[in-house]
């Protein structure tokens, strides 16, 4: 249970988790976030780091479908959960139409914060709420974006909100 | 094409997160480099000591005394030191004495902590007073970095004749560029068939700038110096003249340690060294006859430069050039100068230098009409600039230019009149919630200021592939403004081709031509303008050749291109910039014509004051330009609304705290840039009016959202709260408390 | 890469505390987003870590049989404010749940984390204060509850014992129950930012008279404060829009404001007067009072 270390040894730890769909087991060093371990180890460069301490949202990862700052989140906390980075949206090159929403509405500028702001949005429709506009802005607060001034990311966000709305109207569960 | 909102080129790659950023790239076996700096402002460095408790035998260190080349950073004025040297001359608090680097970045880290400079502090130079008073005196014979001079007629004489004479002095604060991928550069230094190598891959704008800087670092010729500019998280001029002194750094010490290098800045690192808009200080004289018309202007431009001339001289020249505004003045005096202070140089940000002056100049025009008992609109149609008019320079406006039915656009689409109306009323009311409504109107000159296209002489190309599509060869760097897209735009548009058959090159100085850097509005308008050049070369070629005959349908052009390509290896056009006939510019005199053609604008801003909290909340917002031909509407207005937001944020929240030279609130939740919450939607109109001299009728747009928004705001709430002494960016709830004290306390 | 040199993370309660009775030196970590913000910049080097994630059952928001609302420690400030229970019976800890960071923040940083780091702009602190919660605090001995108050012990200093955690905030019905209640969050940007000033009112109105009046400080002073002056003089007086300019005026009393970087001190008891006064009046609204006078 405690994992007493030598000073200097570092403690290491047997991670399993499932990104992206696949399940990975992989050996990690408990100094890593989950940002380190998804860019560094596993090359997800789509999780990207603009702060390193929480504030800019860049490196937002679903956890168990919930948007986390990986920066700041231990990569041993990951064990025994799901991770979906960007990478792991589209199906075959098939943007989802959250992603289409981004790229159709001009959303996109720098595309820096774009994944971190398109897996937001992703949990947005996928938790099957609704949204006032407000509401809207305040899910996508956690991510500064410099280049947009936020406006065509919040039509690109109500897009796709309005597309799953009428989507799941169609094909009642 | 042109005119069309295509999909973004690279669009897709960034929403799937497989587009390659400077640290994305992979690198196997690459050291991680670290910087270590001074921390105080002014001083003699005397040692630097190796803290115990590290194997420093593990660590490639790269000290001044190491230096290939020149350890100067070449810029306008090559002042700069990469690095500072035992015995030489702090002269600010960010100043890069050591490089090193290290396999494992964690104990890279703790090695920076466990370096301790020896330094001989010197009383150091903080504001722009101090500077000019020579307190103590820190550049050259007279703390100038720079000094301009402006005249057009006499205004001496004028001040006494006038009816009235209006002074005022406006300030605006630094402001950081806050891209969201920090400062990242790449290197490898390896031997190739008996020479030196200098690879460096960056998020830069401008490539060729960090060729220069390599090529004098280390005493190389061109063809061994390789710069790639990598997909660019956000630049807004942050990433413009500072990539040549971290491009050099990284490069150092890939060169000493003879492995890759990765130089990629954490924000806080970022944010207190690397370059942010210039502080500023604004003295506006102006005279007017009774009935409002401008007679004479007086402007007193200085900008806080900071420890080395970097930029300034060029961010002054363009400020100065703006600081009339637009009016008609038959007598002017602009006297500009960027002081020297031991602060880390600011540098190229959005606007560079004209927000500052132009906030002055709008913020001076509204208080003249409130002194003149006018209409700020009605002054300023009695004063607007219209064809045939000279400005300040003595450039003629030679376009049709309605400055006044552009201000109507905007209020109307604001609802000026009648807000104004409605406030009037509900303002005297009881409840702390005051409101108002304030406008600017403004230009922005296209392109670089006076003769520096012409030093440039830019270079752009078009070439053939395999496969029968086109690739843009051009230097210019996509950072987020679309230039991928909108290149593509007017290729396509040349060729009579649809846009998907066109694409961009890779940047990269060993493929693309110099076509001058990403900077000044002059993407869309200079290089856009060589590329269509170029692409009719290219097609003219293909038939002189016999590959092509016209007319000729997409599926023939491609495929007489693949053709050719397959006949001749390759096939590559260039086209040249040249000076339009006509343009003159006399860069000893200031004398001429400044700019090509200039976008004009005009912004309005509804605010709503609390005065019980002092907090300002941008209620709506109102942007109409007149641009030329919009190439891509879509991206335009993106262009607009991230720059409206980021002069909202200079106008009321983003403030850099310094303490003994050095920013303390070099954290993104300590300098305050707007969040999603924070904003109103952004109303953009485009006025169209085609421009000869860019492609299909472009002008530049990148900038001119950055110029206007500060002093619509500012103006909105004067508006709202009467004559106070609103004269500062950004008007935070402090200062506001601060201001309407001085009114209640007399 | 953290500067960390173990990570214990216990499975159940009771082996955290035997961990930390073992181990006092560990540091405990919950979301981690001060912890581990504070290890980037180069503090706490080399610590050893005790993560409270594992252990089942601490993040649970449970009404008691006595009426005391139980908000588990380990609770993240999403599922507070979207919870039922907080919504209908303390909806003012549910503005301050979701007037803290952003939704990525949130959805990791935990309500005890917010109070066990003692900072003073913490937003749940203030509310806490107002609502006169108790905390729970465990060792592998034995348990013990305080008030909020008699936790702060000077900026960023809590009174923690060695091996202690906290478990649970306890909100007693008398705390809540039948109260008006609103808190003001004062920063410059409306997300991801610290507060300013932080105020918390809580009230009792019956015959639009306070029966009881509670008001908590955030970034006033060191550490959070009550209005313990105010509160006083509210009790038993008609609302009126004289008697709550009172009551802001008195709020100031225990306030010790300081000018930084971020505002001046006569901007920051300027705020502390008119948010209070505003703080008041929403509440009291909120309460079934009317203070037009
Ligand atoms: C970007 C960003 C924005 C933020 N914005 C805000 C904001 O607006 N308002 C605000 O108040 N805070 C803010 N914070 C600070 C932080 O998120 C909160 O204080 C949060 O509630 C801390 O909780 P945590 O679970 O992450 O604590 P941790 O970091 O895990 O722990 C914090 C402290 O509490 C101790 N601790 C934690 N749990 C226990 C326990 N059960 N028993 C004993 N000791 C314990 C730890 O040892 C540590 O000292 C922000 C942080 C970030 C990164
Ligand atoms: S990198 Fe994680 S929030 Fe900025
Ligand atoms: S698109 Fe550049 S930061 Fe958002």
């Amino acid at each position: 249970m405690l994992t007493k270390n030598a000073a200097g040894v570092k403690a290491r730890k047997r991670l399993c988790m499932t990104v992206n769909g696949r399940a990975v087991e992989i050996e990690i060093d408990i100094r890593e976030s989950l940002l380190d371990v998804l860019r560094d180890r596993l090359q997800f460069t789509g999780v990207k780091q603009g702060c390193s301490v929480g504030e800019c949202g860049a490196c937002t990862v679903l956890l168990d479908g919930t948007p986390v700052n990986s920066c700041i989140y231990l990569a041993a906390w990951a064990h025994g959960k799901t991770v979906v980075t960007i990478e792991g949206l589209a199906q075959d090159g098939k943007l989802t139409p959250v992603q289409e929403a981004f790229v159709d509405e001009g959303a996109i500028q720098c595309g820096f914060c774009t994944p971190g702001v398109v897996l937001s949005t992703t949990a947005m429709v996928d938790s099957g709420k609704c949204f006032t506009h407000d509401e809207v802005r305040r899910e996508l607060s956690g991510h500064l974006c410099r280049c947009t001034g936020y406006q065509k990311i919040v039509d690109a966000a109500e897009r796709a909100l309005r597309e799953a709305d009428v989507a799941a109207d169609e094909h009642p569960v | 094409m042109i005119g069309a909102s295509s999909i973004r080129k690279e669009g897709r790659a960034k929403v799937l997160g497989t587009a390659i950023y400077t640290d994305d790239k992979f690198m196997p076996g690459a050291l991680h480099g670290l910087t270590v700096r001074s921390e105080v402002p002014r001083g003699i460095l005397r040692a630097i000591h190796f803290g115990e408790g590290i194997p420093w035998e593990e660590f490639t260190l790269v000290t001044a005394a190491d230096i290939p080349g020149t350890n100067l950073v070449a810029s306008v004025v090559d002042d700069q030191p990469f690095l500072i040297g035992i015995g030489e001359e702090i002269t600010h608090s960010q100043q890069a004495v050591l490089l090193l680097a290290h396999a494992d970045r964690h104990l890279a880290e703790k090695a920076r902590r466990a370096v301790r400079l020896e330094i001989e502090e010197l009383p150091a130079v903080l504001d722009i007073q101090s500077s000019l008073d020579l307190q103590p005196l820190i550049y050259g014979t007279n703390n100038l970095l720079k000094e301009i001079r402006i005249a057009k007629g006499d205004p001496d004489p004028i001040w006494a004749q006038a009816a009235h004479v209006i002074e005022g002095e406006y300030r605006t604060g630094a402001q950081e560029q806050m891209y969201i991928e920090p400062n990242a550069m790449l290197s490898v230094v390896e031997p190739k068939d008996g020479l030196l190598q200098v690879t460096v891959w960056g998020s830069l704008q401008c490539p060729y700038y960090v060729h220069g800087a390599l090529k004098q670092l280390f005493g190389l010729p061109e063809k061994q110096v390789r710069v790639v500019a990598m997909e660019m998280g956000g630049a807004f001029g942050g990433k413009e003249d500072y990539p040549s002194v971290n491009g050099g750094h990284a490069a150092l010490l890939a060169w000493k340690s003879g492995k890759p290098v990765r130089l990629i800045y954490d924000r806080e690192e970022d944010l207190a060294c690397t370059t942010k808009r210039h502080p500023s200080r604004t003295r506006l004289r102006t005279a007017f006859d009774a009935d409002g018309n401008l007679l004479a202007l007086e402007a007193d431009f200085i900008l806080d430069g900071g420890a080395y001339a970097t930029l300034s001289p060029v961010v002054l020249s363009r400020g100065a050039v703006h600081a009339a505004g637009v009016y008609r003045c038959p007598h002017v005096r602009i006297h500009a100068r960027a002081v020297a202070t031991n602060t880390p140089p600011p540098g190229a940000f959005r606007g560079f230098g004209a927000p500052q002056s132009l906030f002055a100049m709008e913020r001076h025009m509204d208080r003249c009409a409130r002194q003149l008992s006018l209409d700020a609109v009605e002054l300023r149609k009695k004063n607007f600039l219209r064809m045939g008019d000279t400005m300040a320079t003595g450039q003629v406006i030679r376009e049709d230019l309605d400055l006044a039915g552009l201000m109507d656009r905007a209020l109307a689409a604001i609802g000026y009149r009648d807000k104004r109306a409605a406030f009037a009323l509900t303002n005297p009311e009881d409840g702390p919630i005051k409101r108002g409504v304030g406008f600017s109107v403004f230009m922005h000159g296209c392109g670089f200021t006076g003769n520096g296209e012409s030093h440039v002489a830019s270079v752009a190309g078009v070439e053939g592939l395999a496969d029968g599509t086109v690739a843009v060869l051009a230097a210019s760097t996509e950072m987020g403004q679309g230039k991928n897209t909108v290149f593509a735009q007017i290729v396509a548009e040349a060729l009579q081709l649809p846009v998907e058959l066109v694409d961009t090159a890779p940047v990269d100085t060993d493929r693309v031509p110099n076509s001058g850097p990403t900077v000044a509005s002059r993407s869309t308008m200079m290089v856009g303008r060589i590329l269509e050049d170029a692409a009719i070369g290219f097609k003219q070629a293909l038939v002189q050749q016999g590959f092509l005959a016209e007319p000729y349908t997409p599926a023939s052009f491609q495929a007489a291109v693949a053709k050719a390509v397959a006949a001749l290896g390759s096939l590559r056009c260039y086209g040249q910039y040249h000076r339009p006939p006509g343009l003159q510019w006399n860069d000893v005199t200031y004398q001429g014509d400044a700019y090509p053609t200039y976008s004009w604008a005009c912004y309005a801003a509804e605010v709503a004051v609390d005065l019980d909290t002092f907090e300002v909340k941008v209620a709506d917002f109102v942007a109409v330009q007149e641009v030329g031909r919009v190439v891509n509407p879509t991206l335009a207005a993106g262009q607009i609304e991230g720059g409206v937001a980021q002069g909202i944020g200079w106008g009321l929240w983003e403030e850099v705290a310094m303490q003994r030279g050095r920013m303390i609130n070099n954290q993104m939740t300590n300098y305050i840039i707007p969040t999603s919450v924070d904003l109103p939607r952004i109303q953009v109109i485009f006025l169209e009016n085609a421009h000869a001299g860019g492609p299909g009728g472009a002008k530049g747009i990148g900038e001119l959202p950055m110029d206007g928004p500060a002093p619509a705001v500012v103006n909105a709430l004067e508006n709202a709260l009467g004559a106070l002494r609103l004269d500062e960016v950004p008007m935070t709830p402090d200062r506001l408390l601060e201001r309407c004290e001085e009114v209640s306390h007399g | 890469m953290f500067d960390i040199c173990e990570l214990c993370e216990p499975e159940t309660l009771a082996e955290a505390k035997a961990i930390f009775r073992a181990n006092p030196e560990l540091k405990v970590i919950a979301g981690g987003t001060d912890v581990l913000i504070r290890m980037q910049h180069g503090n706490l080097a080399g610590a050893g870590l005790l993560s409270l994630r594992n252990i089942p059952h601490l993040d649970e928001v449970q009404l008691l049989a006595d009426g005391t609302i139980s908000v588990g420690a380990m609770a993240p400030f999403t599922r507070i404010f979207e919870h039922e229970l907080i919504r209908k019976l303390v909806p003012v800890l549910g503005e301050a749940s979701v007037s803290m960071g952003g939704p990525q923040v949130r959805n990791v940083a935990t309500i005890g984390g917010n109070l066990c780091n003692g900072a003073v702009s913490a937003d749940s602190a203030s509310t806490l204060f107002a609502l006169d919660a108790l905390l729970k605090l465990e060792t592998a001995e034995g348990e013990r509850i305080i008030p909020m108050r008699d936790f702060y012990a000077g900026p960023g200093k809590v009174n923690l014992l060695p091996g202690e955690l906290l478990v649970a905030i306890l909100i007693p019905r008398e705390g809540y129950e039948g109260m008006g209640g609103h808190y003001i969050k004062f920063a410059p940007r409306k997300a991801m930012d610290i507060a300013t000033l932080g105020v918390a009112v809580v009230c009792k109105i019956r015959e639009n008279r306070f029966v009881e009046l509670r008001i908590g400080l955030g970034v006033a002073a060191p550490v959070p404060v009550r209005c313990f002056e105010a509160e006083d003089y509210a009790k038993g007086r008609e609302v009126t829009w004289e008697c709550v300019q009172e009551i802001a005026r008195l709020a100031l009393k225990p306030a010790k404001a300081r000018s930084s970087w971020r505002a001046s001190k006569d901007y920051r008891e300027h705020l502390i007067e008119v948010l209070a006064q505003r703080a008041v009046a929403e509440a009291v609204k909120r309460g079934g009072g009317c203070c037009a006078d």
